[in-house]
């Protein structure tokens, strides 16, 4: 069953990325800020996981605890980026935003060069999640098919925070018109934080999540970064259903390069992203005025 | 009710409002009149919190507001509209009132609790304003006249006791601001609101206005009821152009 595993294996992928992908386009669609440094704050959640699990190991759901631990580093880092830093820059042209989140990109950078060095680390599956299982058809690592269950349970529940709660409908309020949503009596810059905070948090669980799956090195952030980018823009940005399914079809199309035209794996994703621009420049589910 | 102490805000060396000073009573109907550029919305905007003044001082109720962000002005007691139509024009109607009225609650942060329907606070609102047939359209696609109203019902969602409307009729016809006025006044009286708004059509200015108060070059030049306005000279000279009708 050859094809089914390459299937799953772009499904792991493609629902890993939109972990990360998501919290991107969320972060632009209300703060209307492109942020360079979310591949950094991935980054950095992989190699906090890394540190937390090896001062306390592993074994008995320790992994679980540095998943979590890396989720609020990177969730309070994002707060205070957004408090102390980018707050100021939103009433200026976005191309000082831009700088400033990609000065980030090499602050993180080089964080992560001081405190772990430049040589790859890796980190091993947590234990209740070694080994392969046996689906019927094909059997397939059990960390991966874990990944995959994680992807679709995020994308369930963001749809359903968004649709279903206060929360959400603030911040698709948000998305829409700040300065009115502040004279109905909602704190929107507590909002605007919320956002890049959850937004860090998502990027930071996902970065613990990568790392037993892949090693940890610097230049990680501008790989996932440009998937990133690229699912975002055939999805549309600040669309949560585009990015969905925008990671999908990167995840598969991986796959199927990878079996068939291996040297030309990352030229297919190019491809199908310049075949969107050119003929829906806005994204398969964005809206046509977004992104300016 | 609501007093602008001297309030004074500059951009770029331009002084938009010059120590501009009134007092609007409680119930009361206070129109801020001028031509274009003579400051209303800057000053609107000063009072809300959207701008912030270089010198004076704003108090509501004898609570100050200078300094607070928009939304804890909101907060304080007042509701606003803006000249442009601001609606969340992509979700329907009746999810804008609910987002008017989870936001008075101060209910954004409890995001754990589900999201009620409010079923009769929303279709209060909607039937008030009379868009309880449209309560399922969406916003941005319905006509000028009813996104105006929506926009009053998100205004009124706060229950503000002071309620401060930037040219509510602009871009109206002629039909659709008579509506719109009978609408506003019907409102302010059944809710006991102090009303403070700008306005550019005299009729409906001298029409239902208490007060009014005369904004000219960021500085107020008149204020006061309106035949004594009418019969201000000054305000005839650089505003009126000519003795008032």
């Amino acid at each position: 069953m050859f094809g089914a595993i390459q299937f799953l294996n772009g499904l792991s992928h493609g629902l890993s990325l939109f972990l990360v992908a998501a919290g991107l386009s969320i972060i632009f669609g209300v703060l209307r800020v492109l942020n360079f440094a979310h591949g950094g704050f991935y980054m950095l959640g992989g190699y906090v996981a890394y540190e937390v699990v090896r001062r306390i190991g592993m074994e008995h759901g320790l992994f679980w605890v540095a998943v979590i631990v890396a989720g609020l580093v990177l969730a309070l880092v994002a707060a205070g980026i957004e408090r102390f830093m980018l707050r100021q820059l939103y009433n200026r042209d976005q191309i000082y935003q831009l700088l400033f989140t990609f000065a980030l990109v090499l602050l993180i950078g080089d964080v992560v060069r001081i405190f772990w060095s430049t040589t790859a680390l890796s980190v091993s599956f947590p234990p209740e999640l070694r080994g392969a299982q046996n689906l019927g058809f094909t059997i397939y690592p059990r960390y991966r098919l874990f990944l995959c269950v994680v992807g679709v349970v995020a994308a369930v529940g963001l749809w359903l925070l968004f649709q279903r709660t206060r929360w959400g409908r603030i911040i698709r309020a948000a998305t829409q018109d700040r300065e009115m949503l502040s004279s109905l009596g909602v704190n929107v810059p507590m909002v605007y934080l919320a956002v890049f905070a959850g937004g860090g948090a998502l990027a930071g669980i996902s970065g613990a999540l990568a790392a037993p799956a892949l090693a940890l090195r610097g230049g990680m952030d501008a790989e996932i970064i440009v998937e990133c980018f690229i699912v975002v823009i055939i999805g549309g940005l600040g669309s949560l259903w585009g990015a969905f399914i925008g990671a999908l079809l990167i995840g598969q199309l991986r796959a199927i390069g990878i079996t068939f035209v291996p040297e030309w794996e990352i030229v297919l994703i190019y491809l199908l992203m310049i075949v969107v621009l050119v003929f829906r420049p806005w994204g398969l589910f964005g809206k046509k005025q977004a992104g300016s | 009710m609501l007093e602008v102490d001297g309030i004074t805000k500059s951009f770029a060396g331009f002084t938009a409002v010059n120590k501009a000073t009134l007092t609007v009573g409680v119930g009361q109907v206070h129109a801020v009149i001028g031509p274009n550029g003579a400051g209303k919305s800057t000053l609107f905007n000063l009072i809300t919190g959207h701008l912030t003044a270089d010198a004076g001082e704003v108090r509501l109720e004898g609570k100050r507001l200078t300094g607070l962000p928009p939304h804890a002005v909101v907060r304080s007691g007042l509701g606003r509209s803006f000249q442009r139509i601001s609606v969340f024009s992509k979700m329907s109607v009746r999810e804008n009132i609910q987002i008017g009225l989870v936001a008075r609650e101060r209910e954004e942060l409890c995001f754990w609790r589900p999201l009620r329907d409010r079923r009769r606070d929303t279709d209060e609102l909607l039937e008030t304003v009379g868009l309880i047939d449209e309560q399922n359209a969406t916003a941005g696609q319905m006509s000028y006249g009813k996104q105006k109203q929506l926009e009053l019902a998100l205004a009124l969602a706060g229950q503000p006791r002071i309620l401060l409307l930037d040219e509510p009729t602009a871009g109206m016809s002629p039909r659709e601001t008579d509506e719109c006025i009978e609408l506003v006044m019907r409102v302010v009286k059944e809710r006991g609101m102090t009303l403070l708004f700008t306005e550019h059509d005299m009729n409906i200015v001298f029409g239902i206005a208490d007060r009014i108060s005369v904004l000219h070059h960021g500085e107020i030049i008149a204020s006061g009821a309106p035949e004594e306005v009418r019969a201000n000279t000054s305000v005839q000279e650089v505003y009126l152009g000519r003795p008032a009708r």
